[in-house]
């Protein structure tokens, strides 16, 4: 019996071995091919968020190579960097990130990225000024993009560090005035749009804490379910001040986020129900991610005016977005 | 001038290590787990860190790694002494007072996050369930040489704690092993010789906790669990004879860090298109390991033979 078990033992050794042998040729294979698909002479700039890397393919404007990290679906709270990722990182000669803890599983992997002498610039972090980080028991808020007028400043600082990493390049600076001027527009047409809303119907509730600087831009008073990162959860207590809140100042809608699981809004709407307060559901908005809206600008435009028109009370158009 | 570092040696190398020698360590530690029936301990200590965790965030302030490993590490040691006390003392079933303690100790720790105010941090605890072995890669500054000293000193600091696990491991039990074999066999042979079984187990549980803990962070608890108990169960089906079951379970284990990897980050890029994380790529190895075994040893098995 034992002899038996013993040649046993050696038979799935010896698969073992040779599974592994396959498994290493192949891949050696396969990575030579990954490496020939760079393009040769132009810099690799990589971005986490499509909201960073929009602005840095405006001011680029083809003079480097520019990658997104995160997708249009992903929430930046909760990414994890793959392999694919780290690849990605390790291969660039300019790294954009937003900071502020937003990419906060991915901030062990900056630093040790940054370790081996590549560039990283944390985006919110440089084009803020003094004390307008907005903060959060002891935490600053990185939602930063959500007011236009503050995320212009991400195109003459992105110009200035691609200017670094290529001296050459002589339209930088005019690509970011227009870029800056172009999204200077935005906040024009958000402050026309919440203009239309009725004083008192301006309360923005959303399932976590992303439009903290759009309500301090166009003066909406803002609330959300869970907390600054989507990591944290709403507990019942958060929800049921929310409700009372609905409840209390017959707030007319509330909103879906993209990137957030529909579930808590739908409990704040049904508490409300329960206590005799009809809240429609004003759509869904894309706080951390462009989500279907694609880009920075569309997906500014999409949230303005779909806050707009379920805050006026517009039902025409809330009852299309249902 | 140097040619930039390969692919292999950045993403790979270190992570591939790191991955062999816990795996390594935790199946030939774990082979005297389950002869113990403890087996389901490394599910215990993972649950059982959290309350470690958010005490060393509130002494400390910080999420610096060497905080939380000290913090798990204490409260990992907490967990395996309650539970032997329970078993020993308060005559408890081991898997009984292994499932007592956790639960218990997870709860402390739930509670905690939520009256401390450490839930508004991300103490980031999916990574202690799925582990993050992408990010063991080695950042070499380009133009420079792999092993000139500055970058040697950026190997990432879980491989150079697993490294340390595994030659502690291996040094104790090949040093200690008669000792080891009477303490797990033969009680009143030790007591009569005046050896102190009870420093044996202690010392074996000490080394166990401190492996399971230091393989956490890059593992996650899973694979940690899936290495410790996987590996002896294949060995267990393939020999009676105790030194040949531990060593076949280390190496069993080692190969399905080294399987499990190779098939994440260069097989399956051919077979699905992309790689997966490669954590869930090792269990999963260890875990088809043991199921080739078991159905080899069905197949060989004449029918009617009593197995005794």
């Amino acid at each position: 019996m034992p002899r038996h078990l013993r040649s046993a033992a050696v038979h799935i050794l010896a698969c073992l071995v040779l599974l592994g042998a396959w498994s290493c040729r192949d891949g050696s294979a396969a990575s030579a091919t990954d490496s020939g698909a760079r393009e040769p002479d132009k810099k690799v700039v990589v971005c986490t968020t499509t909201m960073i890397g929009d602005i840095v393919r405006a001011v680029a404007g083809g003079t480097a190579e520019v990658h997104v990290l995160f997708g249009p679906t992903v929430d930046p709270h909760l990414f994890r960097a793959t392999r694919d990722d780290v690849q990605q990182l390790m291969a660039a000669d300019l790294v954009f990130y937003n900071g502020f803890g937003l990419e906060g599983y991915l901030e062990p992997t900056f630093r040790r990225v940054a370790e081996s002498g590549i560039d990283l610039v944390a985006v919110a972090e440089s084009i803020l000024k003094g004390d307008e980080a907005m903060q959060d028991a002891g935490v600053s808020d990185p939602h930063v993009w959500m007011d236009p007028h503050l995320w212009a400043r991400t195109a003459p600082l992105v110009a200035e560090a691609l200017g670094r990493l290529l001296p050459d390049s002589a339209g930088l600076p005019g690509r970011a005035a227009d870029t800056n001027a172009r999204i200077l527009a935005l906040d024009s047409f958000a402050r026309e749009a919440i203009a239309t809303i009725p004083e008192s119907a301006r309360t923005l509730v959303t399932a976590h804490d992303a439009f903290r600087y759009f309500g301090r831009r166009y003066g909406l008073r803002v609330e959300g379910i869970q907390g600054l990162s989507t990591a944290s959860e709403g507990g019942l207590q958060a929800l049921e001040s929310l409700v009372d809140l609905l409840v209390d100042e017959r707030i007319p809608a509330v909103f879906f986020e993209s990137t957030v699981s529909e579930r808590n809004v739908k409990a704040l709407i049904e508490g409300a129900a329960a206590r005799g307060h009809r809240v429609v559901l004003g759509g869904t908005l894309h706080s951390d991610a462009p989500g279907s809206a694609g880009n920075y600008e569309a997906m500014m435009k999409h949230n303005i005016s779909t806050i707009a028109t379920a805050l006026r009370g517009d039902s025409t158009a809330t009852e299309a977005l249902k | 001038m140097i040619p930039p570092p390969s692919d292999f040696l950045v993403l790979d190398a270190a992570p591939l290590a790191a991955v062999v020698l816990a795996a390594f360590t935790l199946a030939l530690l774990g082979s005297f787990l389950v002869l113990q029936r403890q087996a389901m301990i490394g599910d215990a200590m993972a649950h059982s860190v959290l309350p470690g965790l958010v005490i060393a965030f509130v002494i400390t302030g910080s999420r610096a790694p060497a905080p939380m490993f000290m913090g798990a590490l204490g409260a990992a040691l907490f967990a395996s002494l309650a539970i032997a006390a329970l078993t020993r003392y308060a005559r408890v079933e081991p898997t009984a007072a292994i499932g007592v303690v956790f639960t218990t100790l997870f709860a402390l720790g739930v509670l905690l996050v939520e009256t401390t105010g450490a839930r508004n941090v991300d103490l980031d605890l999916d990574c202690v369930l799925s582990g993050q072995l992408e990010l063991l890669f080695w950042p070499i500054e380009r133009g420079a040489s792999p092993w000139s000293g500055e970058s040697l000193d950026r190997l990432p600091q879980p491989l150079l704690t697993l490294a340390t696990m595994w030659a502690m491991s291996v040094g104790a039990v090949l040093f200690g092993w008669r000792l080891l074999r009477a303490t797990l066999f033969d009680r009143p042979f030790t007591q009569a010789r005046g050896l102190r079984p009870g420093l044996v187990r202690g010392a074996l549980l000490l080394l166990t906790t401190s492996t399971v803990v230091a393989s956490f962070e890059a593992l996650g608890s899973i694979l940690v669990i899936a290495l410790l108990t996987c590996p002896p169960a294949a060995a267990r089906l393939l020999t009676r004879t105790l030194g040949a079951y531990v060593a076949l379970s280390a190496v069993l284990g080692a190969s399905a860090g080294l399987l499990g990897y190779a098939f994440a980050t260069r097989g399956a890029p051919i077979l699905i298109g992309g790689t997966i994380d490669a954590s869930g790529s090792v269990a999963a190895a260890a875990g088809l390991i043991l199921a080739a075994t078991a159905m080899v040893t069905v197949l060989r098995r004449p029918v009617a033979s009593p197995t005794g």
